[in-house]
């Protein structure tokens, strides 16, 4: 029943025991980031890449766009590779999903604070 | 000669006092420090770890604050009452520093036996609760003067607060007062202390603080405006009540009031019930009865001993204090004025009745005068 | 007796209180007008449509599997809910039964995202009436449902679960480890919250009485969710038309309905607490209980002509889609009924008459999420007039655009 000052006991175990916020910016202890986190957008295997431009098609927020291979890029069979503009991807994995070679991956990199739009246009 | 180089040492003294230690400065710095405890305090019961960054663990965190609200801009509402409002800020802060003035921290008076605050004189228990309703009222002007209607129902829910809770904060202080007889509150603390060659009290008498000092912890509560009693700055239901107009300067020296009311909140409970800056005494040793007291008196090692038992006591009276506001939820303004009637204020008449009762009945019966 | 004999009633002036567009009790901006005489309550105006995001018109332009993304994005707390019953509803429309395992795994993650919206609630509710402890200490164990459900998902809050046709994800037997050992604490906890932090006297104090939402009037305004649920009003699309793995639900008989009599904030509140519990048993049986097979089925984009209306308990109320396919592979028409909609007309029932620090706790009692609300209002900004726009006229000015656009 209701009386006054419950949780007295809880607070003093939780004054002695093990703090539950964690210093983040300045170590990343205790953050525990799990296996497959969908993170910041990668264009892993460029070789395996034919530039089918399917990844484009699927992308629900336009983020990913169709350039044509610079010369210091892999040249696929199309000559079209994607990049992503990343202040406008979502982070839903369908690109990767829909790749039919597995080009694509979002990695565990989740620190992604950008100073600007060009940063943010990963190649 | 002779005369004139005493008087000025004296008078450079006492404004090294006033000014330095254990007046301005000093209350200043508790009061930095003071936030600092609670807040940390506050987190560590909440199992978090409370501000971090700045100096160790966050010292200087409040510090920091108060430097950051220095620095920005400062706003005065078109619609409010400018002056007065300007006006608020300057008259808590100064108030809370002069409250703070009353506190024997260190001896200040070597001349009379026992410890005397920089302000010390017969009756001051009286002034000391007079300007302390005073801070309360400076809040309810500052909420009438932003002329915010989030200003107004915050000043008059501390409105409400004052009339429910000032009157057990008085009659909590009474008790000590009765038992020692005096309304001076150096008086009062060395009675209670029994130290200084002040003649002592029974020790029976002791029991009979309990209570008050009680219900002292409460009422301090409500007029520091903390959780469970913080309906006036609500900051979920009314946005900060009366604070909400003011920024930048204004709620920097607004915020060290409040933390200056802190410590003196704490202080007037170490003094009043816990035996001031007492501690080494109580033990039943000779090299602490005999001569102790007046070597502490006149040498720089007392201010600096009496400075940290001060600062100890203090700060298990803020501990305490933490973890009532800690402990609890906002209690409703409607709320509060029940408890505050139903059981607050009777139980201070009663406690004052059985004071009275024992002080003038049982004692005698038994033999302890 | 210089003017009469008769008693004087001083009524206090009425102070209007704005409470939002910005305000530090709305997480969301919304704007209630509150008439107050002291600090009682006599009118109460809902005002809302700052959030407008147009998102059911956005989704006409896209595909399916690009508007799921989309609508995991109406709210960020009911993520998988919008996400899932949109899946749902497609499927429908397309006529394609998905794999056993993907429903276990969908319902999965529904019942993961109702524990942590049930405790995000619980700890906004201890904010709300100061209690701050407690509130730190619900979002503390919130952490630990969120953790799974980026173990399960990869993302804490857009899970991005479903897809058409099945889930994105499976489950393995390292991973049904981990889901079973943060379930296990997550019960002892919020048993902890159901036995001892709602019982602390200064909450209580705060929620016992407060809101008073009858049944009749429940029923009548059509409340939904934890909130009628409250009133006593048995209404949870889990159990009255349960789909996907909840039919399995149903059927194991383990599990009821969560019921409370009290008609309060507090019923509210406990409605809430043991339905967390009900949900982590729930997860538990449905990890025992997962059959092997297949997570997803291949449908095709384009979808015949169909109207689908799906249903789904989403963790404030019942969810409704509406779908209309038009044999392309884009809706051409979507419509969204979060459950807040259909409970703000409750809320500003119990506002009424009561003290206006309870205004907080009790707008949160609903559990409101403005931004799966807002409909297109027009407000003058002069008189503050409010100005509807009934279908006609909103047919032939989205006409004029349509002209105006080709």
């Amino acid at each position: 029943m209701p009386r006054l000052g419950k949780m007295e006991r809880e607070l003093l175990k939780s004054a002695s025991g093990k703090q539950a916020t964690v210093l983040y910016p300045f170590t990343k202890d205790g953050l525990n980031i799990p296996e497959g986190l969908r993170g910041r957008w990668v264009y892993k295997h460029p070789d395996a890449c034919t530039g089918c431009k399917i990844c484009e098609k699927v992308c629900p927020s336009e983020a990913i766009e169709m350039i044509e291979c610079r010369a210091e890029d892999v040249q696929t069979k199309t000559g079209y590779r994607p990049v992503c503009h990343f202040d406008r991807c979502l982070l839903c994995g369908q690109c990767v999903e829909s790749c039919p070679r597995n080009v694509l991956e979002l990695s565990e990199t989740f620190e992604m604070a950008y100073l600007s739009r060009e940063d943010m246009i990963i190649y | 000669m002779q005369g004139i180089l005493d008087g000025i040492v004296h008078i450079l003294i006492q404004s090294f006092g006033i000014l330095v230690f254990p007046g301005i400065f000093f209350i200043s710095f508790l009061a930095l420090l003071w936030e600092w405890i609670d807040r940390k305090f506050y987190a560590r019961l909440q199992n978090r770890m409370g501000p971090m960054h700045t100096g160790w663990h966050g010292i200087l965190q409040p510090l920091m604050d108060f430097l950051k609200l220095l620095g920005k801009e400062d706003l005065t509402p078109e619609k409010a009452d400018k002056r007065s409002f300007a006006a608020v800020p300057f008259v808590m802060l100064s108030l809370s520093i002069i409250l703070t003035m009353f506190l024997p921290i260190v001896d200040m008076n070597p001349l009379v036996p026992g410890i005397q605050g920089i302000l010390s004189f017969e009756g001051d228990v009286i002034i000391v609760l007079f300007i302390s309703t005073l801070m309360a009222i400076t809040i309810v002007l500052a909420g009438y003067f932003s002329s915010n209607p989030f200003g107004q129902t915050g000043a008059a829910r501390t409105g409400m607060l004052l009339i429910s809770f000032e009157i057990p904060l008085i009659i909590s202080m009474i008790t000590p007062a009765m038992l020692t007889g005096s309304l001076r509150v150096s008086t009062i603390m060395n009675r209670l202390a029994g130290q200084a060659g002040i003649a002592s009290l029974p020790l029976a008498y002791l029991w009979l603080l309990i209570l008050p000092f009680i219900i002292f912890i409460v009422a301090i509560q409500a007029e520091l405006e903390r959780i469970p009693f913080d309906v006036s700055h609500a900051e979920t239901e009314i946005v900060h009540g009366w604070q909400v107009e003011y920024s930048g300067k204004k709620l920097a020296m607004i915020h060290l009031a409040e933390d200056i009311m802190l410590v003196y909140a704490a202080g007037l409970a170490v003094t009043m019930f816990l035996g001031g800056p007492y501690l080494l005494e109580f033990i039943p040793l000779e090299v602490f009865s005999v001569g102790f007291a007046s070597l502490m008196a006149t040498t720089w090692v007392g201010w600096i001993y009496y400075a940290l038992v001060f600062i100890l006591k203090s700060v298990i009276v803020v501990l305490i204090l933490s973890n009532m506001r800690t402990l609890f939820a906002r209690w409703r303004i409607d709320q509060i004025v029940r408890a505050g009637w139903k059981f607050i204020v009777p139980l201070a008449l009663v406690n004052l009745m059985v004071v009275q009762f024992a002080l003038v009945y049982i004692f005698p019966l038994l033999g302890v005068v | 007796m210089t003017e009469s004999d008769e008693p004087r009633i001083v009524i206090p002036p009425r102070v209007t209180i704005p409470i939002g567009p910005q305000h530090p009790a709305l997480k969301e901006p919304g704007m209630f007008k509150l008439t107050v005489e002291g600090e009682r309550i006599i009118d109460a105006e809902v005002n809302i449509g700052y959030n407008h995001r147009s998102i059911e018109k956005i989704a006409e332009g896209r595909t399916f599997l690009q508007v799921l993304y989309l609508a995991e994005r109406i709210c960020g707390i009911c993520s998988a809910t919008h996400n899932g019953t949109l899946a749902q509803a497609v499927e429908a429309a397309a006529e394609v039964e998905i794999p056993e395992r993907a429903k276990f795994i969908r319902t999965l993650t529904w019942e993961l995202e109702r524990i942590h919206s049930h405790i995000l609630w619980l700890g906004v509710a201890f904010h709300e009436v100061g209690f701050d402890t407690a509130f730190m200490y619900s979002w503390r164990d919130r952490e630990v449902v969120m953790d799974l459900l980026e173990t399960l998902s990869g993302n804490r809050v857009n899970y991005a679960m479903n897809t058409i046709g099945g889930v994105r994800r499976d489950v393995t037997d390292s991973l049904k480890e981990t889901l079973l050992k943060g379930l296990d604490k997550l019960e002892e906890r919020m048993k902890y919250y159901r036995d001892v932090a709602i019982y602390e006297k200064t909450f209580w104090n705060r929620v016992d009485g407060v809101g008073v939402l009858p049944n009749k009037i429940a029923k009548s305004h059509g409340a939904v969710g934890p909130t009628g649920r409250g009133s006593n009003v048995p209404t949870d699309v889990r159990f009255n038309d349960p789909t996907q793995a909840y039919v399995h639900l149903r059927d194991s008989g383990e599990f009821e309905m969560v019921l409370s009599d009290r008609e309060d904030v507090a019923g509210r509140a406990i409605v809430r607490v043991v339905e967390t519990i009900e949900a982590v048993r729930m997860c538990r049986w449905l990890l025992h209980n997962l059959p092997d097979g297949p997570i997803r089925e291949r449908v095709r984009p384009r979808i015949q002509p169909n109207e689908v209306l799906a249903r789904y308990e989403a963790p404030r109320g019942e969810v409704i889609h509406y779908l209309v396919t038009n044999g392309s592979d884009k809706p051409e028409r979507w419509k969204v009924r979060a459950p807040t909609h259909a409970n703000w007309v409750s809320m500003a029932y119990t506002l009424r008459g009561g003290y206006l620090a309870d205004a907080p706790i009790i707008l949160a009692a609903i559990d409101p999420c403005f931004s799966c609300t807002d409909r297109v209002v027009l407000v003058d900004a002069e008189d503050e007039t409010i100005q509807l726009k009934p279908l006609d006229v909103l047919r032939a000015e989205s006409n004029k655009w349509y002209e105006s656009r080709t």
